[in-house]
């Protein structure tokens, strides 16, 4: 079975270049070359991954990606100015699954796009999991492995599907410390990088829409040097 | 010339030039006033030659008939109610009373051709030739006894009045002073601002309520402002657009580099390897120079926020740990927690560009230390390696962008780029500052000062 793929990028060059390497490596690419394009052919194609750049002319790739993402689940790569940390912030509280600055290596993006479609199935799996790890409850957590749905006190939270898979590690191992290694492995479904920041900033909007405990304690501890760990509330 | 005159410190601010020049030309006004006005009351009292003419007369007539004792009593009485001051001679130029008699009135008892006072002594002595009623001659000498250097009226000087007009004229003078310096001293204010990077430095207050040269300074300043920052921005966004725009075709480029290597056999590989390299390294330079102008810019609203420095600068060191594959090169020295408010970012990109220089002129069997110190307000990050350092004279030039030290010394190295220049920029934002150093045993010395809490 072929992957298809929507590539977002308003560089005609680039956007040509850059699905000729996709195709090469298997992939089945189609092009759109500005936002509102873009938006179009995601909602109405069947696709398995969208590769968007952020500074587009009509739809810029943030607004595109909040649209989207009110409907849809598509696994999201999206390329950043390299240097441009807000971006990349605001980008994960959209919804992106990973990111990469650009200009990059090719290969790089071809390895993130894998990633990504490694851990959709790995959730996919997990769905189908016995029953016995569906649903997690810890407290006034409870994460659903069926649903994919996590909800403090009987509301839902609104969480990206990174930030599922972050929690959904650091419940299944409460109390202990997980690293950014294996944080970034089960979550991201790649290796750690260096200078890779992404679990740290997953982690980060995880613990603003996850709020404290009730005691003003925060939930996701982190460990100098070590990694994160849920806490056990006692 | 006049800068070779050693004036004492307070006579050297301008405040302090006008004040004394204003509130003494005063005080010389007031005084000159007064002497003139004396000099004016002198004439008049010479009018009154036959009021004086008739005192004398009396004199005589009590000398004649009640003596000396008498006199004297006479002559200190109209010394004191009709400002009259003199003394008696006889016929033969002997003092017939003790009263009023001058140091010199020896003088007077000699003829007129052997006096051996000059005229200049005996200015101010009025002698009147006086016939009483029985007809003797007489010679009533009269006289000011304001031999002294002050005028006369010094002696009946109303301390009170004089006290009171000094502390008005100095009032007014500390006003008048201050609306000329203090101007000044906002201008002054305005260029350091200015000088320290503040662009948007204006003198508004100044302009808007003077219309005087002083105000036509402050205009000319508001206009040079404009005008600078306008070159500066137009030249920062130049670099930005250019920047920007030698990224795009690197990325197509670096694209089209991996679909050459699909098409060619392995053995080219290496050659595209470097090819790769090359852009690679391009991209992290456009990378650095845009971080700069950012920083420069400043445009983003701060978003301040309280941060470890301890866990983050551990994490800076793990990484260039990691980054320079020696694992125990870098010593880190903090304590175990250090709660800061400020921009976490802006610091670890700071360090983190002083920690790789550091690493990269250290020997590979050198070491690098990381320091942290507390300080009331502050807290200093030192930064030290056990490279060769830096001459002297290139310390403070080491913070400017693509600053290089002797060619020669660092081929290799390839300079420092603008990663110190980040470094510095990333700190002074936050209200920080940042100082390069040798150190006595060799290698470079950063010392990183941050505000606790910054703005």
């Amino acid at each position: 079975m072929t992957t298809r793929i929507l590539l977002i990028e308003d560089d005609q060059e680039l956007n040509e270049l850059l699905s000729e390497f996709l195709s090469l490596e298997n992939f089945e690419v189609d092009q759109a070359f500005d936002g509102e394009q873009g938006l179009n052919m995601a909602l109405n194609g069947q696709y398995d991954a969208l590769v968007l750049d952020i500074m587009m002319p009509k739809m810029n790739g943030l607004d595109l990606l909040k649209k989207f993402r009110a409907t849809n689940k598509t696994p999201v790569l999206m390329l950043t100015a390299r240097s441009d940390e807000v971006d990349r912030i605001v980008g994960f509280e959209m919804g992106a699954d990973d990111y990469l600055p650009k200009p990059c290596n090719p290969r790089e993006i071809v390895a993130r796009i894998r990633a990504i479609l490694r851990r959709v199935e790995m959730d996919k799996a997990g769905r189908q999991a016995s029953g016995s790890r569906q649903v997690i409850v810890r407290e006034d957590v409870e994460l659903n492995h069926n649903t994919r749905i996590v909800s403090k006190q009987g509301e839902p939270l609104d969480l990206t599907s990174t930030e599922f898979n972050l929690l959904a590690s650091l419940l299944e191992k409460a109390g202990q410390v997980l690293s950014k290694e294996v944080l970034t492995e089960t979550a991201l479904g790649r290796k750690l990088t260096l200078y890779d920041r992404s679990v740290d900033m997953h982690m980060s909007n995880l613990r603003r829409k996850l709020g404290p405990f009730s005691s003003d304690e925060p939930r996701i501890k982190t460990v100098r040097g070590v990694g994160y760990q849920y806490v056990i509330n006692d | 010339m006049s800068s070779m005159i050693k004036w004492p410190l307070i006579f050297r601010s301008l405040y302090w030039k006008i004040f004394f020049f204003f509130w003494l030309t005063l005080i010389a006004a007031i005084f000159s006033v007064a002497t003139l006005s004396e000099i004016i009351v002198q004439e008049r009292d010479q009018d009154q030659y036959q009021r004086v003419v008739k005192l004398g007369i009396k004199a005589a007539d009590i000398f004649e008939t009640k003596g000396s004792a008498e006199l004297t009593v006479w002559l200190r009485y109209i010394d004191q109610e009709f400002d009259v001051k003199g003394f008696m001679l006889d016929s033969q130029r002997r003092p017939i009373s003790l009263a009023n008699l001058p140091k010199n009135w020896l003088e007077f008892t000699l003829p007129l051709t052997q006096r051996r006072l000059s005229e200049r002594h005996l200015r101010g002595f009025q002698p009147y030739r006086i016939s009483s009623s029985s007809n003797r001659i007489y010679t009533f000498v009269a006289y000011r006894d304001n031999r002294g250097p002050y005028p006369a009226w010094l002696k009946h000087l109303p301390i009170l009045q004089v006290i009171t007009a000094l502390i008005i004229v100095a009032l007014l003078t500390a006003f008048g002073t201050w609306r000329i310096t203090n101007p000044l001293r906002k201008l002054k204010q305005a260029t350091d601002s200015f000088a320290r990077g503040n662009l948007d430095t204006r003198l508004t207050k100044l302009v808007g309520c003077r219309k005087d040269e002083i105000g036509e300074v402050g205009l000319a300043f508001n206009h040079m402002a404009e005008r600078i920052s306008l070159l500066v921005s137009n030249q920062q966004r130049l670099f930005r657009d250019i920047s920007h725009e030698l990224r795009t075709p690197l990325a197509r480029q670096q694209i089209a580099l991996e679909l050459l290597a699909r098409k060619l056999p392995d053995t080219e590989h290496q050659s595209l390897h470097r090819i790769e390299r090359e852009i690679e390294r391009m991209n992290a330079l456009i990378d650095q120079v845009l971080t700069l102008l950012r920083l420069e810019q400043n445009d983003q609203s701060p978003s301040i926020e309280t941060y470890d420095l301890s866990d983050l600068l551990y994490k800076l060191t793990q990484d260039a740990q990691f980054e320079a594959q020696s694992k125990d090169q870098v010593h880190l020295q903090q304590p175990d927690k250090n709660p800061l408010t400020g921009q976490p970012e802006l610091v670890s990109r700071a360090v983190e560009n002083i920690l790789r220089n550091a690493i990269r002129y250290t020997p590979d069997d050198g070491r690098v230390f990381l320091q942290v110190d507390m300080h009331k307000d502050t807290v200093v990050i030192r930064i030290e390696d056990e490279g060769e350092g830096v001459p002297e004279d290139s310390l403070k030039h080491l913070f400017e962008p693509f600053y290089r030290v002797e060619a020669s010394r660092n081929q290799q190295s390839g300079g420092y780029g603008v990663g110190m220049a980040i470094a510095e920029q990333a700190i002074r934002t936050q209200g920080g500052t940042i100082e390069a150093s040798n150190r006595s045993s060799g290698g470079l010395r950063v010392d990183i000062t941050l505000p606790k809490t910054s703005k």
